[in-house]
């Protein structure tokens, strides 16, 4: 685990760089600072910085986009916690390649679900054109961030722009479309059509500054509304801005003073293994994650394959929902009712995934095991209060689905490095497909030879070992970042807290099947 | 005046100068370590400077943040409290080369001072009685005796370069002389491969009394009385009252003058204390020169409040030129005050210091009694420095008034979240000892075991009764406290 | 044991008296280490009831020394008459891409190993038996 560890660090650190040495002087020279400066300079000083998706895109695109040529995540201005989508110039421009575009609707869908206004620091050249079928038409695609904008703005939540570089084409509908919006002078500009395209369509030749500079925008256009001098005089009006939103976070009642977990968190290296088929006890993980480790386990005696209880993480209390291996009838029964009690008392729920999926069997089909997994299923799709989702493991199947996957809209959901994530296990998925092609054979009278055998499994156990990296998913955004296990708890503490700017439901459920 | 007056501290001392500065309409600045980004001292100041990592070397101990510090804020003085840097001759000698005044006094001073000989060296001339001692060049078994009798007895026959109480004698009477000095011999031969033996004069009982002295730039003098700071634990006093009890008038004006004598020998400026250690009572005691501390001293506020001066405020003062207000001659001692340290500790663990948060912290407020400190409620205490949290000081206009007062105020004090001494305090403020005022510097430690066994016990019925009634709560925590808790509050420069 | 009327009076004071005299008392904390302060002296009391639940509860030996599903005996780590301590891989089953390893809930003597390498067990039948 060490090692994954440091493997994680490693790649991470490559992503920071963003475009390289080069392609940063270049950026300094404009007199634009890089974007992390920057998100540093808006950040409360010291204040944590709760980073998503850090690794996107990793091994797309030959690799030209580290981290799709955006940084966005959780951070703290002015005392609030605000969504921060903030544009690398120093990757191909800050251009919109495919996962550009889900890392930055992602973002927002975070930014909606824990009401956290927007602060946008644009510096980008718009959509990445050789890609455009794949950025421009679909749903998910370019057009919904400014349908987001709006939506949000309707709902309240504030949408701040930064122009700190270019935005051009639909890239100016982010500032236009942004309840304040910031320029500034001599790098920021904002037009629909730039110089070269002016010229081509009317003949007229203008520069960019006099095209869609800071002084026409916060003078004739009123495209923005304030004039900064330069990158830190921007930042300094956003945090002036940040501090008159009128937002208060709703802390609940029950808050204890936190307290370090009595076992020392980096032992989790230690008791993971990084091969899902070991079993490890899901206690000894909850122990280094939680307050004091400790746990009030509920239903403890009943259906030990799945763990329910209530802990405190950094004070605040929480559900925890950990797998402890196969889940049975029972287990769905216990969980469904422990999820209906976090739901009644307003409990966020966090979800330890390690989960090959519901047991199998004749006698469990003939009890209902999928009618029982239903419910549970249900109960998870219908829950109110914030749930967070960390695969610590193994996660196959209808069991990502229990155990509250991408599709079931935890607020976050990480990987740990030694997870992996398929539908069946490759082994599996290989035994079935040379089944079926050996009794297809069998109709024929022939026979599947050991090396025909071969040749049809070695390439799908391939193929599942590669897509269930969690650097394949983490690279698409099937999650929102692999974390070092030993910083699970401060993630999901930093996110716990950041839920509660959005205020809790009522519970209600639909039928359950009985 | 000064302008503006750096900090070079933390903690209750630290608020204290702060309040100094704001009644003298001097700008605070206050310097803080990462670990103390929070604390009472940097809400306080008018402007505050981060200097570093939570450990004192990269922080409170570092001459150089600090003064870069003091650049950066344009500050003119700069004022060490105790402890850290305080009595760092470099540090002064550092801080005029940057031009700024050091209050306290010249480097050189805190130089000779700090040493032991040379300041024994300085009292003997000045005429300032030492404990006498000394190590026979010859070394022979008849030149030790002769030693032993001229000083006279009891003496303590000791390694001369000894520690710890490694082969050290106590004789009473010259016919058990040869046998001690032969085992001394052997003992200090064994322990440090050095046979050479230093005999000095017995103290037996002794207090701890010392003399607080001012003294100016245009060469006024006066002393501010005595302190009594015999009560300690581990040689860290823990009460300190004023009068002490076994001062006369005379003795009081002898000790007085020494002091005074002393410190203008010694070419001192500013506030200092003289320690003496004190044998017998009354107009018959001796006492002995044991060093010169050059600096504000912890126990500062039981003189001020027997005299009324503001020690802090006159240190300012002082530093920025101005004369000494009053002679010796408007100096009186009124009433008397006795202050009691709070310390985050475990008594029954061999004081072992505590950290940790305070969940409820609230400070007593009552006529005649003053509370120092440097926390409120939701501050942490750090492993990083002294685990001193408070100081308590009552005032009245009798010992025993005081006593009473301090005792009432100590069991009005809760600190909780963070083990303290209070119980223990409250036990050696009762102690009988203590009450009759025969005290020496041995009493806490030979009386240890009486003392924890009347602060520590099993919780009555009624504390377990309130600790049931109130788990329906999480505590007094208001969802104000409970912000600060937050992650995002806490998880201090988190990036995953 | 007395009686005692508490009363909550906020921000974490409380009254407590016992009919005739009462006092003043401080409690703040979480219910497993309560600080209570009262006349000079500081308490911890844990009035959770909890037990300390990080440390697993041993479970009967026949809900540990069974499997919990269908699984394959992959391989027997015991034979009759060792001495096991708690913690002891006896068996390791496979099933559903897992490894289930059967540990001994408790020291204990090796009494009997009822099942065999590959063989194909049922939950609820206890696999090993334990002195």
């Amino acid at each position: 685990m060490t090692g994954l560890v440091k493997q994680l660090r490693d790649r991470t650190t490559v992503c920071r760089q963003g475009g390289g040495p080069r392609y940063l002087e270049r950026h300094r020279q404009q007199g634009k600072l890089p974007v992390r400066e920057r998100i540093d300079l808006l950040l409360d000083p010291g204040s944590p910085f709760l980073e998503l998706s850090p690794l996107a895109a990793w091994g797309l695109y030959d690799n030209e986009a580290p981290g799709a040529g955006i940084v966005t995540g959780i951070g703290r201005v002015s005392g609030r916690e605000a969504l921060i989508v903030a544009n690398d110039a120093t990757v191909k421009g800050g251009t919109y390649y495919p996962i550009t575009i889900k890392k930055h609707l992602r973002a927002q869908q975070i930014a909606l679900d824990n009401r956290l206004p927007c602060i946008y620091l644009v510096d980008s050249g718009g959509a990445f054109l050789p890609l455009q079928a794949d950025v421009f038409p679909d749903r998910d695609h370019f057009g919904r961030i400014f349908f987001n904008q709006a939506r949000m703005s309707a709902e309240g939540i504030p949408q701040l722009a930064v122009v700190m570089g270019s935005c051009t084409a639909g890239g100016a509908y982010v500032p236009a479309m942004s309840d304040q919006t910031i320029i500034v002078k001599g790098t920021g500009t904002i037009f629909l059509g730039g110089p070269p395209l002016v010229k081509a369509a009317t003949g007229e030749e203008v520069s960019a500054e006099e095209l869609g500079g800071a002084d026409v925008h916060t003078r004739f256009s009123g495209v923005a509304d304030y004039l900064a001098e330069d990158d830190a005089h921007a930042i300094g009006l956003t945090r002036t801005i940040a501090s008159t939103l009128n937002v208060r976070k709703a802390v609940p009642v029950d808050v204890v003073p936190p307290e370090d977990p009595a076992y020392d968190p980096t032992e989790i290296y230690g008791i993971v293994n990084p091969d899902v088929r070991k079993q490890y006890d899901v206690h000894e993980v909850i122990a280094r994650l939680v307050d004091g480790s400790r746990f009030d386990e509920f239903k403890e005696r009943y259906s030990a394959t799945v763990v329910t209880g209530f802990a405190r993480l950094h004070g605040f209390l929480i559900g925890i929902v950990a797998n402890n291996g196969v889940l049975f009838s029972e287990s769905a029964l216990k969980t469904t009712h422990f999820i209906e009690l976090c739901n009644q008392r307003g409990v966020p729920l966090v979800f330890l995934q390690n989960i090959t999926g519901f047991i199998v069997g004749r006698q469990y089909e003939r009890s209902g095991i999928a009618k029982d997994g239903a419910k549970m299923v249900h109960a998870v799709a219908n829950s109110v209060v914030p749930k967070f989702t960390v695969i610590i493991g193994g996660s196959f199947g209808a069991g990502n689905y229990a155990m509250c996957g991408r599709a079931y809209e935890p607020r976050l959901l990480w990987m740990w490095p030694n997870a992996k994530i398929s539908v069946m296990g490759g082994e599996q998925a290989a035994t079935v497909l040379t089944t079926v092609k050996r009794e297809q054979l069998a109709r024929e009278g022939k026979t599947l030879s050991e090396s025909d055998e071969e040749a049809i499994r070695q390439p799908i156990l391939e193929k599942y070992e590669a897509e269930g990296s969690p650097y394949y998913s983490t690279a698409r955004i099937w999650d929102d970042g692999i974390l070092d296990p030993a910083q699970t708890r401060e993630a999901l503490a930093l996110g716990v807290s950041a839920a509660f700017n959005a205020p809790i439901p009522p519970p209600k459920y639909g039928v359950f099947r009985m | 005046m000064f302008r503006r007056l750096l900090i070079a501290n933390r903690g209750e001392i630290a608020v204290r100068i702060i309040r100094a500065c704001r009644e003298l309409g001097v700008e605070s600045v206050a310097v803080y370590s990462d670990a103390d980004a929070r604390a009472l001292h940097v809400a306080l100041a008018d402007r505050v400077v981060r200097i570093g990592a939570a450990a004192p070397l990269h922080s409170y101990l570092s001459t150089d943040a600090i003064l870069g510090a003091a650049r950066e804020s344009g500050a003119e003085a700069v004022h060490p409290g105790y402890g850290f840097l305080a009595e760092s001759h470099t540090f002064a000698a550092a801080c005029t080369d940057a031009g700024l005044t050091f209050v306290g006094p010249p480097a050189h001073v805190i130089a000779r001072l700090g040493s032991k000989i040379a300041a024994r060296q300085a009292a003997t001339r000045a005429g300032i009685p030492v404990v006498p001692g000394e190590t026979p060049a010859d070394q022979r078994d008849v030149t030790i005796a002769d030693a032993a009798r001229r000083i006279g007895f009891p003496v303590l026959i000791k390694p001369s370069e000894g520690g710890g109480g490694i082969g050290m004698k106590t004789v009473r009477d010259a016919a058990s002389l040869p046998a001690a000095i032969a085992q001394a011999r052997r003992e200090a031969a064994a322990a440090f491969g050095d046979g050479t033996l230093y005999v000095e004069r017995l103290i037996e009982r002794p207090r701890h009394v010392e003399v607080q002295v001012l003294l100016d730039r245009h060469g006024h003098a006066v002393h501010l009385f005595e302190r009594e700071c015999s009560l300690q634990r581990r040689h860290q006093k823990i009460v300190e009252e004023a009068p002490s009890t076994a001062l006369t008038p005379r003795l009081r004006a002898r000790m007085g003058d020494a002091a005074v004598t002393l410190a203008r020998s010694a070419g001192y400026l500013n506030a200092g204390t003289v320690e003496f250690l004190l044998e017998g009572a009354g107009d018959t005691a001796r006492f002995y020169f044991l060093e010169m501390n050059t600096r504000l001293q912890v126990e500062h506020p039981v003189t001020e409040l027997t005299t009324g001066v503001d020690i802090v405020r006159a240190q300012i003062a002082i530093a920025a030129g101005e004369p000494l207000p009053w002679s010796q001659d408007d100096l009186t001692q009124r009433g008397h005050a006795i202050e009691a340290r709070v310390y985050a500790e475990d008594p029954s663990r061999n004081d072992l210091p505590q950290a940790g948060s305070l969940l409820l912290y609230r400070e007593p407020t009552m006529p005649g009694v003053r509370v120092d400190s440097g926390v409120v409620e939701g501050s942490d205490i750090s492993v990083h420095y002294d685990p001193l949290i408070a100081k308590l000081i009552a005032w009245a206009d009798t010992r025993e008034g005081a006593r009473a007062r301090a005792i009432a105020a100590l069991r009005s004090y809760p600190v909780l979240g963070v083990r303290t001494n209070i119980a223990f305090l409250i036990a050696l403020l009762e102690h009988p000892a203590f009450v009759s005022g025969d005290i020496d510097t041995g009493l806490v430690e030979s009386q240890r075991a009486a003392l924890l066994t009347s602060a520590t016990g099993d919780p009555p019925p009624e504390a377990i009764a309130v600790a049931t009634h109130a788990s329906g709560s999480a505590g007094p925590l208001d969802s104000a406290s409970s912000t600060s808790a937050d992650p995002w509050t806490t998880l201090q420069g988190w990036r995953g | 044991m007395a009686e005692f009327e508490v009363t909550a009076l906020g921000a974490g004071r409380y009254r407590v008296s016992d009919g005739t005299r009462q006092r003043l008392a401080y409690a703040a904390g979480p219910p497993h280490a309560r600080w209570v302060f009262i006349d000079g002296h500081v308490y911890v009391i844990d009035v959770s009831g909890n037990r300390d639940s990080h440390t697993r509860r041993a479970h009967d030996d026949d809900m540990a020394l069974a499997s919990p599903m269908p699984a394959t005996v992959a391989s027997i780590h015991v034979s009759e008459g060792q001495a096991v301590s708690q913690g002891d891989l006896l068996v390791m089953l496979e099933a559903m891409k897992m490894e289930l390893p059967i540990k001994a809930p408790r020291n204990g003597i090796v009494k009997a190993v009822a099942c065999a390498r590959g063989e194909l067990v049922q939950p609820g039948v206890p696999l090993v038996e334990l002195d």
